[in-house]
């Protein structure tokens, strides 16, 4: 099985690579969406807690435009029927959520490598929580955005189901994630975002038990 | 029949008793209420312990004592007319704290045997918890049963169970709807504004993002099947990060609702402190709302076997025509 | 309206049940419909 997923998640990611869809997209979606905020903040001074909130407007909006692809481009080919065909359930799950996750760590530091450039009022007190906290939110929001995009690659509006069905599932994700960031970037005590921080693990970990539970129910016909 | 009448009368008369019933405070309380606003007048609840005397100013001295026994002095703008020594009174009155005696603006009426209590800070508006937390439990509730016929659809593939979660989450649409616009009226005038991000608020705003998320994704697929079951996935995930919200959030989270992280009083309002009147009035309006819920879901299902029934006569009877042909 | 609402919070209680009933009645109003439909 885990020979087939990995097989699952090289197949994907050689696609991508070969044709760049998602990549170029997502990366001159965030250039565009820091230009933006950029531009709308000159001659302003804003504190680094409210450069945090936009730091994960940033990484929400990036993830809800590029995550949906690994399900829906299957859908779009055609392939959907020759993978239930070839692979266990468990197998495509697997091989999705590591494409995903591959896919958000990349873009997420991406987007943090990028702000921290950028902005110049954004400074990061504590470094090593900070990236902790980038990474968990990573998983998070694969973990989270792989069973919807699942779900949603079987409905007719794909592209505006899919941020409508995520955010309610990420938003506990968000709130703990945006919290943690927020003393990351102005406390210099680790200790305070110990709550968030268990918060963000048990988040991952039950979404990640529910949806290997009920992939099956999405993927077979 | 005779029990749909009888949770029409059951909600009717907890109604009016919520509203009837008096709210009455007892000398601490009008104490406590003097510390934070000197002009504030409650209802209190005393006996008086001798006829009087007549005060310097011209009006009328009272020794009143309340429920627990602390004694103080009332002071009346005049002599009141038949006040019995032995007699309860209910009155709104208001504590001098440099005389040290309570001003009685108003003698409400005789002692009430039922009084809910005086909350500082709630007052009459306490009695809002009788229908906004019946509310916003029918809600949850609703939303777990909705997940629960959606799990006993993938078990069982039943068709029926599906139309039992869709109806569900209807239901518990309404009732998120009325928490939400209840609570907020309700926080306009405790807390201010109408919307403060309480983490309770945010997750009663979730629960309806996720409900009319399960309702566009309901209304985006066409085959029954592949409704059914996306529809009942997406609430068992759902469900599985509510609990987040409910349980986890509002109490590592300050918040201004009872219960939050930095509520140090726990004071009347939360649950496991809550006075018993209070507690009887509304789990028995609570358990109204539950019939209620139960009725109407029974309803619906009429409807859907009945619609059930036609489709399928309609379908024979093309059946029967083409095959005539 | 506001101050009126504020020292007689009584009136407060009852919008809060008018509100209920409302949408009760609209629920139910919803079931009559469909339920001439099929009629």
């Amino acid at each position: 099985m885990l020979r087939q997923a990995f097989a699952i998640f090289a197949k994907d990611l050689a696609s991508e690579l070969r044709t760049r869809y998602a990549i170029n997209a997502l990366l001159m979606f965030v250039v565009v969406t820091l230009a933006v905020i950029m531009f709308s903040l000159v001659g302003e001074t804003l504190s680094s807690g409210a450069l945090t909130g936009m730091l994960w407007v940033v990484m929400f909006f990036a993830a809800m435009s590029g995550l949906s692809r690994s399900f829906v481009a299957e859908e779009e080919r055609g392939t959907t029927m020759t993978l239930q065909l070839l692979a266990t359930p468990m197998a495509v799950y697997l091989g999705k959520l590591l494409f995903n996750l591959l896919l958000v760590v990349a873009l997420n530091v991406f987007i943090v490598l990028l702000f921290l450039l950028t902005m110049d009022q954004f400074t990061v007190l504590q470094p090593d929580l900070f990236w902790t906290v980038m990474l968990l939110g990573s998983l998070g929001i694969a973990a989270a955005t792989a069973i919807i995009a699942a779900i949603i690659a079987r409905a007719n509006t794909k592209g505006t189901l899919f941020p409508v069905l995520s955010f309610p599932v990420l938003l506990p994700l968000l709130m703990a994630g945006i919290s943690a960031t927020k003393i990351a970037v102005e406390e210099p005590v680790w200790d305070n975002a110990w709550p968030e921080l268990q918060m963000l693990a048990s988040y991952i970990v039950v979404v990640t038990t529910v949806s290997f539970l009920l992939f099956d129910f999405v993927w077979k016909d | 029949m005779w029990w749909k009448i009888l949770l029409f009368f059951w909600i009717a008369a907890l109604s009016v008793f919520a509203i009837v019933t008096p709210i009455a405070g007892n000398l601490a309380d009008l104490a406590g209420v003097a510390q934070w606003s000197a002009a504030k007048t409650i209802p209190v609840r005393f006996m008086i312990e001798n006829t009087g005397a007549a005060a310097d100013d011209g009006g009328w001295l009272l020794t009143g004592r309340d429920a627990h026994g602390r004694t103080a002095d009332f002071h009346f703008a005049a002599r009141p007319e038949g006040l019995d020594a032995a007699e309860g009174y209910l009155a709104i009155a208001r504590y001098d704290s440099d005389q040290h005696r309570v001003e009685v603006a108003r003698i409400l009426g005789g002692y009430p045997s039922l009084a809910f209590p005086f909350i500082p800070g709630l007052e009459e508006r306490a009695k809002i918890i009788f229908f906004h937390v019946p509310m916003s439990w029918m809600t949850v509730i609703a939303f777990l049963v909705s997940m629960w016929f959606g799990i006993r659809y993938l078990r069982k593939k039943d068709m029926e169970d599906d139309f039992r979660s869709a109806v569900s989450a209807g239901l518990g649409l309404l009732f998120c709807i009325l928490a939400t616009s209840t609570g907020s009226l309700w926080a306009k005038f405790n807390w201010g504004s109408f919307w403060n991000w309480d983490p309770r608020e945010t997750s009663i705003f979730v629960l309806l993002l996720v409900y009319g998320a399960y309702f566009a994704l309901r209304s985006a697929i066409e085959v029954e099947e592949k409704k059914a079951t996306l529809s009942a996935v997406y609430s068992i995930i759902a469900a599985a990060t509510v609990p987040f919200f409910i349980f986890i959030m509002p109490r590592i989270m300050p918040g201004l609702h009872p219960g939050s992280a930095d509520d140090t009083g726990s004071g009347p309002v939360f649950s496991s402190g809550m006075d018993a009147l209070m507690r009887v009035v509304l789990y028995s309006m609570l358990l109204g709302f539950l019939v209620l819920y139960v009725w109407l879901m029974r309803i619906q299902m009429r409807l859907h076997r009945i619609k059930l029934r036609r489709s399928d006569t309609a379908l024979s009877s093309t059946e029967r025509s083409i095959s005539h042909v | 309206m506001y101050e009126f609402l504020e020292q007689n919070a009584i009136y407060v209680v009852m919008l809060i049940v008018l509100m209920i009933w409302t949408g009760l009645f609209v629920y139910l109003f919803r079931i009559d419909r469909q339920l001439k439909e099929l009629e």
